[in-house]
């Protein structure tokens, strides 16, 4: 299990003298954290009211902001794991909304790949979120003068059942993000029997912007100047480049250069295969002129 | 072929399909989970549309026929299935 710590001492003082904010990393590889911690404040979560930890932050309307760090690619691992956070948090799924992270050393490893985000991050996320539902419950407790054990959270809001009192999230974030984040030791995790959304077969949070064409794509993404490519491989593993004729590739409107992609040294791994990149300035004058090589 | 190219064609977009509530092929495609990545999903809801324009009540066949050009790398094609005759029921 993977532990929560604060990043920096800066980030601290930085975070208190700011939004009453805490920074701390909750992370897969410390070393790496510590090397590289960042105190930038990149995300929504970062600007919330109640920033226990990267993953996620309470702003006083209640809204939740959960970090999604992986990339996704079809698992709906960007919807899994906050979700994680949010049964631990025992947060309101439709109260969340999901901040994706770019990348960033303080999130510990995000080559997301070989489908272990959600084993490798199970445990982290989960710690994340019950970390700041205990915040919230020693805000409560305090408010009240009650002691904490005699407080539960239920969906956004944390009870005195004894009294019938409760206080939403948003409520408390302002005392919550003034107390010390708790250490490792002191949260507890929800029981299996009590997980709300874990296991249950929940819909992807961006099921609506992907089937009317809002979601936004890597391929999206378009800067000044920016070329496409197209690229001839070769059409055999490891083959290697004769000759070139890119005189016709050339006269296609649109395209600019033809380059030469230098062969991988073996083995390939994940190298480049070599060959012939057509660049344009569109993906269809790209692959017109690399029918013309 | 590219937008510009096509002067005096009708084209529609998944964006305009939308644009006045979702289309029935869209709320399908939400009821029954559709997507994963969604990356080949606006080419999925059009064509599909396509289909149901031409074939109303599309048995298998029509469907793996009609939407055999749009690969989906998730695996999705049971859902996509399920939802177009949905859409097909819907519709009637």
């Amino acid at each position: 299990m993977s532990a929560i710590e604060n990043v920096s001492r800066r980030g601290f003082l930085k975070g208190l003298a700011t939004a009453g904010a805490l920074v701390l990393g909750a992370y897969y590889a410390p070393k790496i954290l510590r090397r590289h911690g960042s105190d930038d404040v990149r995300t929504d979560a970062d600007n919330a009211t109640l920033h226990p930890n990267v993953f996620v932050g309470v702003e006083t309307d209640g809204t939740v902001w959960i970090v999604a760090h992986r990339s996704e690619m079809g698992t709906v691992i960007r919807t899994s794991l906050p979700l994680v956070v949010a049964d631990e948090l025992e947060a309101d799924w439709k109260r969340v909304k999901i901040d994706q992270a770019i990348g960033d050393p303080r999130y510990g490893d995000q080559n997301t790949d070989g489908s272990h985000s959600m084993r490798s991050f199970f445990d982290v996320v989960r710690l994340s979120g019950a970390t700041a539902r205990l915040m919230l419950i020693r805000a409560a407790a305090q408010r009240w003068g009650v002691p904490v054990s005699e407080c539960q959270t239920d969906l956004h809001a944390v009870v005195h059942s004894s009294s019938g009192r409760h206080l939403g999230y948003g409520e408390l974030a302002t005392a919550a993000s003034r107390l010390p984040v708790p250490k490792e030791n002191e949260v507890q995790l929800k029981s299996k029997s009590a997980w709300r959304y874990i296991g249950k077969g929940m819909t992807s949070y961006d099921l609506t912007d992907l089937v009317t064409g809002k979601a936004v794509y890597g391929m999206d993404a378009h800067l000044d100047g920016m070329l496409f490519a197209s690229i001839e491989h070769p059409p055999v593993l490891g083959g290697k480049l004769k000759g070139i004729d890119n005189a016709e590739a050339l006269k296609v409107p649109g395209v600019s250069q033809a380059i030469v992609i230098d062969p991988f040294k073996p083995p390939p791994a994940f190298q480049p295969l070599g060959g012939v990149a057509v660049l344009a300035d569109s993906t269809w004058a790209a692959f017109q002129g690399r029918k013309k090589l | 072929m590219r937008p510009h190219e096509q002067a005096g064609a009708e084209i529609r977009t998944i964006e305009d399909i939308g644009a006045n509530g979702l289309h029935p092929v869209q709320q399908m495609w939400i009821e029954f989970n559709v997507p994963q990545c969604g990356y080949c999903q606006s080419g999925q809801i059009m064509q599909a549309i396509a289909l149901l324009k031409s074939k109303p009540k599309p048995t298998d066949e029509d469907i793996d026929e009609g939407m055999a050009a749009n690969i989906c790398r998730c695996g999705t094609y049971q859902r996509i299935r399920a939802a177009i005759k949905a859409a097909a029921k819907e519709s009637r």
